[in-house]
C-alpha cells in the first residue's frame, strides 16, 4: 500500500464502502484523499447518485405521459 | 373499480416484465414472476388503497417475488466467478500508471432535479440493459432488490471479494454509460 492513497484506490474503496464497512484506516485514507482530490469527490457524488436513482427506479407503465 | 385496476395493471405489465428480465435474465421466468405479483395485487386490492402509487406498490411486491424465486431455485442463479482479467483491464484503463484518473469525472449537477426527469430513468434502464448479464444481475440484486452482500454471495455462490469487484465494475460501467448518454447530452 503506497503511503498516499491514489485515485485508483479511492475509487475502489468508494464503491466498496457501499457494500461493506470500511476499516478505520481505509476510511481515513479516503477522507484524506477527498480533501485534495476534486476528481474523486465528483466520482463519490456520482456513486451516491446512482444508488439513489436505483432505489427510486420503478417500472414505467406507459411510454408516453405519466399521471403520477 | 376492479376493472380499472385490471386495466392499470395490464398497462404496467410490459414494464414489470422488462425489469424482471433485467434481474432474472430469463423471459419465461420473468413472465411468471410478474404474473404472481399481479395476482397478489388483484387478490388484495384494498391493501394498496391510498398507500402510494400503484406502480410503487406493485414494484414492491414484484421485488419480494423475485427474491423468493431466487431463493427457491438457487442453483440456477449461481454464476461463474469473474476471471478478472478483462475487468481489471477495464478498470485499469481509467487510471494513469501512477493511479490518477485519466479523465476528470464531471459534476452531474443537482441529483434531485435529475431524478425528477422520467427520461433519465429510461436512459438508466437502457444502460442497465447494456451491462453484461451477470454484472447486471449482481448489481440489480444489490441496488434494486437491496440485498446485502452476504445474501448475494450465498445466492450466487461467489466470495465477498468477488462480489465487491463485480459491483465496482458494474458501477463504473453504469457511470460511464450515464455520463455519455445523459449527462454528456445536457
Amino acid at each position: 500500500m503506497p503511503l498516499k492513497p491514489t485515485c485508483k484506490e479511492v475509487h475502489r474503496l468508494t464503491s466498496e464502502s457501499m457494500d461493506r464497512e470500511l476499516t478505520m484506516v481505509e476510511r481515513a485514507r479516503v477522507r484524506m484523499h477527498l480533501l485534495v482530490c476534486h476528481a474523486c469527490r465528483n466520482f463519490t457524488d456520482q456513486m451516491a447518485m446512482i444508488r439513489h436513482a436505483m432505489r427510486r427506479m420503478i417500472p414505467d407503465g406507459d411510454k408516453g405521459g405519466d399521471s403520477e | 373499480m376492479t376493472s380499472t385496476l385490471h386495466r392499470e395493471l395490464d398497462a404496467l405489465r410490459p414494464a414489470l416484465v422488462r425489469f424482471a428480465v433485467l434481474q432474472l435474465r430469463n423471459e419465461a421466468l420473468a413472465e411468471d414472476v410478474v404474473q404472481d405479483a399481479l395476482i397478489a395485487v388483484l387478490e388484495k386490492p384494498d391493501r394498496f388503497a391510498g398507500q402510494s402509487s400503484l406502480r410503487t406498490y406493485v414494484t414492491g411486491i414484484l421485488k419480494h417475488k423475485i427474491v423468493d424465486v431466487m431463493r427457491a431455485s438457487k442453483r440456477e442463479f449461481r454464476i461463474e466467478a469473474e476471471d478478472g482479467q478483462s475487468d481489471a483491464d477495464a478498470i485499469d484503463a481509467l487510471f494513469t500508471p501512477d493511479g490518477h484518473t485519466v479523465d476528470m469525472p464531471r459534476q452531474w449537477g443537482d441529483p434531485d432535479a435529475t431524478l425528477e426527469q422520467k427520461d433519465f430513468f429510461r436512459v438508466l434502464e437502457t444502460c442497465l440493459d447494456r451491462l453484461p448479464a451477470r454484472t447486471a444481475r449482481i448489481f440489480m440484486m444489490r441496488e434494486w432488490l437491496e440485498l446485502d452482500t452476504d445474501e448475494i454471495c450465498k445466492e450466487l455462490g461467489i466470495s465477498a471479494s468477488n462480489a465487491w469487484v463485480m459491483l465496482y465494475r458494474a458501477r463504473v460501467q453504469l457511470r460511464e454509460c450515464l455520463d455519455l448518454n445523459w449527462f454528456g447530452q445536457r
